[in-house]
């Protein structure tokens, strides 16, 4: 059995049945509501289901990671420290853009495994820069006044955090 | 006004004209401080919400959810610079950053800090003990 995404563009996936039960949207739309109505809605090949937030691009970047779990188990949850598996790691890349527009899309499927996986490729990205680098890497407007960043210096301790870790 | 009471004392009366100006101009002072409230929350919150959008067609991190940005703090932990304040580090990124750190007492200590410590009292000398027996 497999079933038709349609991307944003118009672009048509046929998947299978354990790659499509990857993707929580896919998932729910397909057989989430056997329970409800008795019957699944979406089975037929010729319906496809539509993903109008997702590109061309960004799905069938998906759909080899959901093609790549599809008999395994993904990291789902943990704590900071934790250790995804070099191919995770080398799939997320260190591309920002496309790893949040990976995370977007992860976010709106419900693939908790990819969110997190896109979540940790963002985090290795920020590895050991400061505020400013943070901001000049995501293009976020650093937008506090010079009074409130004098402010905060004071509060925090910041600086003396910063140069000096314990 | 001919026993010579000006209008700044308390013994004026004011005639019938008089205290329909003032009436009204007191009406036309109350309504524009009203129009003038609704106003100024409508432009700011029309201000803030196009700073908002602007925002995310800058930088698409700005679209995530917040919940999705909270594990992305949780996993910055240990790789800024030091990781016993990271938090700090996030928190002066930006104004909606530290919006959510100072507000999430997984990442801040919220409350007062109370000290289990005596107050001090300063000993008394000799000399300051007054006896008015001499």
């Amino acid at each position: 059995m497999s079933i038709t995404l349609i991307s944003k563009e118009g672009a048509q996936f046929l998947v299978s049945k354990p790659v499509a039960d990857r993707i929580g949207v896919v998932r729910d739309c397909a057989y989430g509501a056997d329970f409800w109505l008795g019957y699944a809605v979406a089975t037929d090949d010729s319906m496809g289901i539509t993903l109008a937030n997702v590109t061309s691009s960004i799905l069938s970047k998906i759909l080899v990671w959901c093609e790549h779990y599809k008999d395994m188990e993904p990291l789902v949850d943990g704590d900071s420290n934790m250790e995804f598996p070099e191919w995770d790691m080398a799939y997320i890349g260190h591309d920002m853009n496309q790893i949040l527009f990976v995370l977007e899309a992860a976010d709106y499927l419900h693939i908790p495994g990819l969110l997190l996986l896109a979540c940790k490729g963002i985090a290795d990205v920020l590895d050991g820069r400061n505020p400013r680098g943070i901001c000049d890497l995501l293009g976020i407007v650093m937008d506090f006044s010079h009074r409130q960043e004098v402010d905060m210096d004071k509060e925090n301790g910041y600086w003396r955090w910063f140069l000096h870790p314990t | 006004m001919s026993d010579g009471v000006t209008p700044g004392s308390w013994l004026h009366q004011f005639t019938e004209e008089e205290r329909r100006v003032w009436c009204e101009a007191h009406r036309i002072a109350r309504d524009f401080q009203r129009h003038y409230w609704f106003a100024k929350h409508h432009y700011t919150a029309l201000y803030d919400r196009f700073n908002a959008l602007q925002a995310e067609r800058r930088a698409p991190v700005n679209r995530l959810p917040i919940e999705v940005l909270f594990i992305i703090f949780d996993l910055t932990k240990e790789v800024l610079p030091n990781r016993e304040a990271f938090q700090w580090t996030l928190a002066r990124v930006c104004k909606r950053w530290r919006q959510l750190i100072m507000n999430d007492p997984r990442f801040v200590e919220v409350g007062p800090k109370v000290e289990h410590v005596a107050p001090k009292v300063e000993p008394i000398a000799p000399e300051q003990i007054a006896c008015h027996d001499d």
